[in-house]
């Protein structure tokens, strides 16, 4: 093992080591964070166990931890694993659209193209650039600086109203774009922008994903090459670079649109399924849902014995005031205390009819609080 | 003393501690603010960009 690759696992042990002593239920904003998490993944994925999200969280979370680092240490881009289509795909040839996600050490994937002297575009959302635009340019000039790179490098915010006719410049100037296909939390989809969006399937879901990607591909003739990016047990980080998806010229555009985007997402999924802890967009993918028929959840008649529908709401104390998710609907309600106890309670309780009101009793079997 | 029942959704802008706690998901493990052992991690209170 090189004296670099050492050194970089040593440092990661250490931030592990950090990372396990915190009291993650402590931090404020924990269990909020986690209901969300665990809502999406048993949405999207409910054969994982509901007992495995938290310990997935927490992987999560370590991930989120090491990609920090990672993009802060500039060795961490020298010591990857380079898996599948790469010789291709590395070529400086002709222009490529590299769609990747945020899965695993998402940003090495930016930082090796530069290194490989490709010139890149990176779309990005107008708060990501706010917030962590600097960094990465502070990242490429250091490579600039250290590795003589001379290739150009520009950050193109996906929010602004001539971006997708920028990119378009950029692809035929023969300039690469990286681009995020799960978006992320700012990109959501709004209630006017339903003509930029397309519904692909993840999991036991539906979701919307932005088309302007299968748009440029098709508009420009440019190669789609999909990316994953996840970190091995032995906290190595691999990058795999599936077969590309290539337009066919004079063919339907919104048909390749859709074909290509859920083409992305199947990678998505496979990679999912063998890394579960390593996706970010479980944080966020909430926003992007395509909502679910309604379905019937009372037989309209009252349960004589009422039960705590633990399947589909969880209870929790927000602030010292109790709180109850929805965690289909993803909507949250404030509670009493006396509920949230009678809710804990119910089975030392005669009649919780008589003890709540009829009005009340009729609106939480409504809601399917109890069954 | 009579035990009050009640049940009402958040709505967006409402002041509610299911509210600030969502605020308090931007804050969440960034050093500095919430989380007191995260900028002691190796590595991230150094310069901003750096080689082992």
């Amino acid at each position: 093992m090189s004296s670099a690759l050492r050194l970089y696992k040593q440092e990661l042990t250490r931030c592990r080591e950090n990372f396990e002593q915190i009291d993650l239920q402590k931090e404020r904003g924990y269990l909020m964070k986690f209901t969300t998490f665990s809502a999406n993944m048993e949405n999207i994925m409910p054969s994982i166990p509901r007992g495995r999200h938290e310990e997935l969280f927490h992987e999560l979370l370590l991930q989120q931890v090491f990609t920090m680092f990672d993009h802060r240490c500039f060795s961490a881009g020298d010591l990857i694993k380079l898996r599948g289509a790469h010789e291709w795909a590395l070529r400086k040839d002709n222009p490529r659209i590299y769609c990747t996600y945020h899965f695993g050490s998402y940003r090495i994937l930016t930082s090796l193209l530069f290194r490989r002297g490709l010139d890149c575009v990176l779309l990005v959302g107008n708060n990501t650039n706010r917030h962590q635009g600097d960094d990465i340019l502070a990242h490429i000039d250091e490579l600039r600086r250290q590795r003589n790179c001379k290739n150009s490098f520009r950050i193109i915010e996906a929010g602004h109203p001539s971006a997708g006719l920028s990119v378009l410049r950029e692809l035929k100037a023969g300039k690469s774009l990286i681009v995020f296909v799960d978006g992320s939390p700012e990109t959501a989809p709004e209630a006017n922008e339903t003509d930029k969006f397309l519904s692909v399937k993840l999991g036991s879901r539906r979701v919307w994903t932005r088309k302007g990607v299968g748009y440029l591909s098709h508009a420009a003739g440019v190669p789609i090459v999909p990316v994953v990016t996840y970190r091995q047990p032995d906290l190595s980080n691999v990058l795999h670079f599936l077969d590309p998806i290539r337009p066919i010229r004079n063919s339907d555009r919104e048909m390749y649109c859709q074909e290509a985007m859920q083409q992305l997402y199947d990678a998505l999924w496979s990679q999912l399924n063998q890394n579960p802890g390593q996706w970010e967009g479980w944080n966020y993918i909430q926003s992007f849902l395509e909502p679910e028929a309604p379905k019937q959840t009372s037989s309209g008649k009252r349960p004589e014995h009422p039960t705590f529908n633990e399947d589909r709401y969880t209870l929790c104390d927000l602030e010292q005031a109790p709180v109850l998710f929805d965690r289909r609907l993803y909507q949250t309600y404030e509670i009493s205390e006396d509920l949230r106890d009678l809710l804990l309670n119910l089975n030392e309780v005669d009649s919780v009819e008589g003890l709540v009101g009829e009005e009340m009793f009729g609106e939480l079997v409504e809601m399917g609080v109890l069954c | 003393m009579k035990k009050q029942f009640s049940i009402k959704p958040v709505q967006k802008n409402n002041v509610s501690a299911a509210k600030k706690e969502a605020h308090n998901l931007l804050k969440f493990l960034k050093p500095g603010e919430c989380c007191e052992v995260m900028p002691y991690f190796h590595g991230l209170n150094r310069e901003t960009v750096f080689s082992l």
